[in-house]
């Protein structure tokens, strides 16, 4: 254990001296403390009305509510510590510098799991405690406690299976993605086959029927696990990091380029464009064809356009009207896609904007390259969808164009905030090596400060959803067009000052 | 500092033209730290200088200075007789800039990466074509020119970065460490082509911690220390300054003046 803490002790002790050294880390620190405070705020509300209900409505009621508001959370913290490990255990010099050290699997492990408490769900799992616990506490008096004790056993627990599975994909499952992938489709496709049969047979699962376990069982249950998982079970665990880890380094590098159908093409036709804008397009076009997330996104738009006659049902007694349905749909969808990437498309860059920054162009060229680069494909979704859902509702030639003028107007400003926003993040030193690094890089936005533009550019979203809903279209097409030029003006000052900022500080 | 006016290359005895880099009173601080110290450089059209000095002397600040990836704090840098802050336009396109650390994307192959320097470069795609073909012979990276850059070796990838720096046949070459982690051979043959293109006029600037290399190839070299440019003048000249045999005696003796540690 002495291992453990004194490792611990290297990290926290980085952790602290960035947090006092790092003023960008302090202004971090104090947005994500500041929207903690908001959203759980909001979220105590919430909850404490819920809670009265379930309490008014008897204990049964109660107690189903509970398992069932933890089991969300049990599975939220479990995502966002599966996301974690990829970063913490396979990311970055650190794993790989103890991976060199002799350290045992199960110390590995423990400091792995540990970690993941102080630098992965930390901030979630405050903001958890504190959102569940005071309504629970004002509600139920003392016997929260014993329901907050199962909360935070449930979070270790989730935590550790959290790790556990992602090394087991890792381990097993990425090196043979295709057998998996057909595995997954076969076992989904054999469960609903069982469940529909069990449907037709008159077995069903109803929650309401059946009695929860009592929490303080349960976590009595989860004591035991947890101390066997990081006391003599932790050793296989180290052993299944450790493998995983080997499995990831040693991965062939012979990655093969991948060109689909349609896409040199197109890119030779943008090639024609000898500029920044066109090169980057290239570059775009190229680069995003090649990459899964890309590929995870179209699906997740497919998805949503798909859902669109259900969404339509399910706001009905909302009172939205149908130009303002398909235009925060089809915007929304057009956000939803590029949302986890928009708020770094500069940062991600790290030194390599150094290759922008040493070529002929104005700083001014390249925020506006990189924005245009981004706004096409958002505009191209957007508009694209208005128009199917807007003739598919069989909107009138006029509201069609308000529809049009209200997405691009939308789109415009969020695209600008996220963009231009993202060169908060940009670090001029930051090179990143290697699969895991980069793809922490490049493709994840679980930055301390990329969530935080994340949240504020949800918030932006929120506010323009609220004027196009709550405003009539001749009253917020201005106010958006207003918002717009703040958006504007703001960005365009801030991202130039930031990248001069780059250039002086060095 | 000690300033020799080079009158006997070591390599290549040679008239310079005109004054392709030159800096005056170059300063960067880091809050107390003075990483570079009034740097006062001067290398000709045609010119090979070689930028010798220990881990953290101020080499990487002075080049991110030159090619106005980091402001200094004083003085004043031209290239291409151009002032790097008052016309960066003109300056960037007359010089190309190999940095310490690669600057890649992953998953775009080598040709692709080259002509994506060229397209931002603005150069016409018939003329970006035959150059990128000429680069990758020159620089041997045919064999892997359509595989993705992640999967390149440490040294490919150096080679493909200097490739991406030469796409526009610059006046300036500024290359830091250019042949860190080559392989003896790939080394040989880029000091070649750096011998060819200062032939034809190209002022390069490079820093290296090889200083073998230094000695043979660079027409000139300047040791810097602690931020301060120690000395300059030919490798024959700063072995007779420091009395040694060899540049490695020089180096040592020249920077270790004030660090004599007892073992």
């Amino acid at each position: 254990m002495k291992l453990e803490l004194l490792i611990l002790k290297a990290h926290l002790k980085s952790a602290f001296s960035a947090l006092r050294n790092d003023s960008r880390t302090k202004i971090v620190w104090f947005i994500a403390l500041s929207l903690d405070c908001g959203v759980g705020l909001w979220s105590i509300n919430q909850l404490l009305v819920h809670l009265s209900q379930w309490k008014a409505a008897g204990s049964a009621m109660l107690e189903t509510h509970l398992w069932l508001l933890f089991s969300g959370a049990w599975i939220g913290i479990g995502l966002f510590a599966s996301l974690s490990t990829m970063t913490l255990g396979f990311g970055g010099d650190q794993p790989r510098l103890l991976m060199t050290l002799p350290i045992s699997p199960a110390a590995r492990f423990r400091v792995l799991y540990s970690l993941m408490f102080f630098e992965g769900i930390g901030n979630w799992l405050i903001l958890e405690v504190v959102v569940i616990g005071i309504p629970l506490i004002i509600i139920l008096g003392w016997q929260a406690f014993i329901w907050l004790l199962l909360l935070l056993l449930g979070v270790a627990f989730a935590v550790w299976m959290s790790i556990v599975v992602t090394l087991i994909v890792f381990h097993y499952m990425l090196p043979h993605l295709k057998k998996t992938l057909l595995i997954v489709l076969v076992m989904c496709v054999g469960i609903g086959i069982v469940y529909k049969i069990l449907h037709m047979v008159g077995i069903t699962l109803n929650l309401s029927t059946h009695s929860m376990p009592a929490p303080i069982l349960v976590s009595l249950l989860f004591i035991i696990v947890l101390v066997l998982i990081v006391g003599p079970f932790a050793g296989g665990a180290g052993k299944q990091y450790v493998e995983a880890f080997h499995e990831m380094e040693g991965r062939s590098r012979s990655r093969a380029v991948i060109n689909l159908p349609g896409v040199r093409l197109l890119s030779k036709l943008l090639r024609q464009n000898r500029n920044l804008t066109g090169a980057l397009l290239v570059k775009g076009l190229l680069n995003q064809s090649r990459n899964a997330f890309t590929w995870a996104r179209l699906v997740m738009v497919l998805i949503c356009i798909a859902l669109f006659p259900f969404v339509r049902v399910l706001l009905a007694p909302y009172g939205f009207s149908n130009l303002l349905l398909v235009a925060i749909y089809s915007s929304g969808v057009a956000i939803l896609a590029m949302i986890e990437y928009a708020a770094y498309a500069i940062s991600s860059e790290g030194a390599r904007l150094g290759i922008y920054l040493v070529i002929p162009l104005m700083v001014a060229t390249y925020l506006r390259a990189r924005l245009i680069v981004l706004l096409i494909p958002m505009l191209f979704m957007g508009l694209t969808l208005s128009l199917v859902f807007g003739w598919w509702m069989g909107l009138p030639g006029f509201e069609l164009v308000q529809v049009v003028l209200v997405v691009t107007l939308i789109l415009f400003g969020y695209t600008a905030f996220s963009v231009w926003g993202g060169v908060w993040d940009e670090d001029l030193n930051f090179v990143s090596e290697g699969m895991m690094p980069v793809l922490s890089q490049e493709e994840l936005p679980f930055i301390p400060r990329r969530l935080q533009l994340l949240g504020l550019s949800l918030l932006l979203i929120g506010v323009m959803f609220i004027l196009v809903w709550k405003v009539p279209v001749s009253l917020s097409v201005p106010a958006l067009i207003l918002l717009d030029g703040v958006v504007l003006t703001v960005g365009w000052r801030f991202g130039s000052s930031q990248i001069r900022g780059l250039i002086i500080r060095g | 500092m000690i300033i020799i006016e080079s009158t006997t290359m070591k390599n290549v005895s040679k008239t310079f033209a005109y004054l392709a880099i030159r800096t005056e009173n170059l300063t960067r601080r880091y809050k107390s730290f003075t990483a570079v110290d009034s740097l006062n450089l001067a290398v000709h059209a045609g010119e090979i200088y070689g930028f010798l000095g220990s881990n953290g002397a101020g080499k990487t600040t002075t080049m991110k200075m030159l090619v106005g990836l980091l402001q200094p704090d004083e003085g004043h840098t031209w290239i291409g007789g151009h002032d790097v802050w008052k016309e960066p336009l003109a300056v960037k396109a007359a010089f190309g800039y190999v940095a310490d650390h690669t600057m890649l994307y992953d998953r775009l192959t080598g040709r692709e990466f080259i002509d994506f320097l060229a397209q931002i470069r603005g150069m016409p795609e018939r003329e970006a074509s035959r150059r990128i073909e000429q680069l990758l012979d020159v620089l041997e990276l045919r064999d892997r020119a359509d595989t993705a850059c992640g999967t390149y070796s440490f040294g490919m990838k150096r080679k493909l970065a200097i490739a991406g720096a030469l796409i526009h046949n610059p006046q300036v070459l500024i290359l830091d460490e250019p042949l860190n982690g080559l392989d003896p051979l790939s080394a040989h043959r880029l000091k070649d082509l750096f011998a060819e293109l200062a032939a034809d006029d190209t002022a390069i600037f490079l820093s290296t911690h090889d200083l073998a290399t230094a000695e043979s190839i660079c027409h000139r070299v300047g040791i810097i220390h602690k931020g301060c440019l120690l000395v300059e003048g030919s490798s024959y000249e700063l072995r007779q300054i420091a009395g040694a045999p060899g540049l490695e005696e020089a180096f040592l003796s020249l920077t270790a003046v004030d660090e004599r540690v007892p073992v």
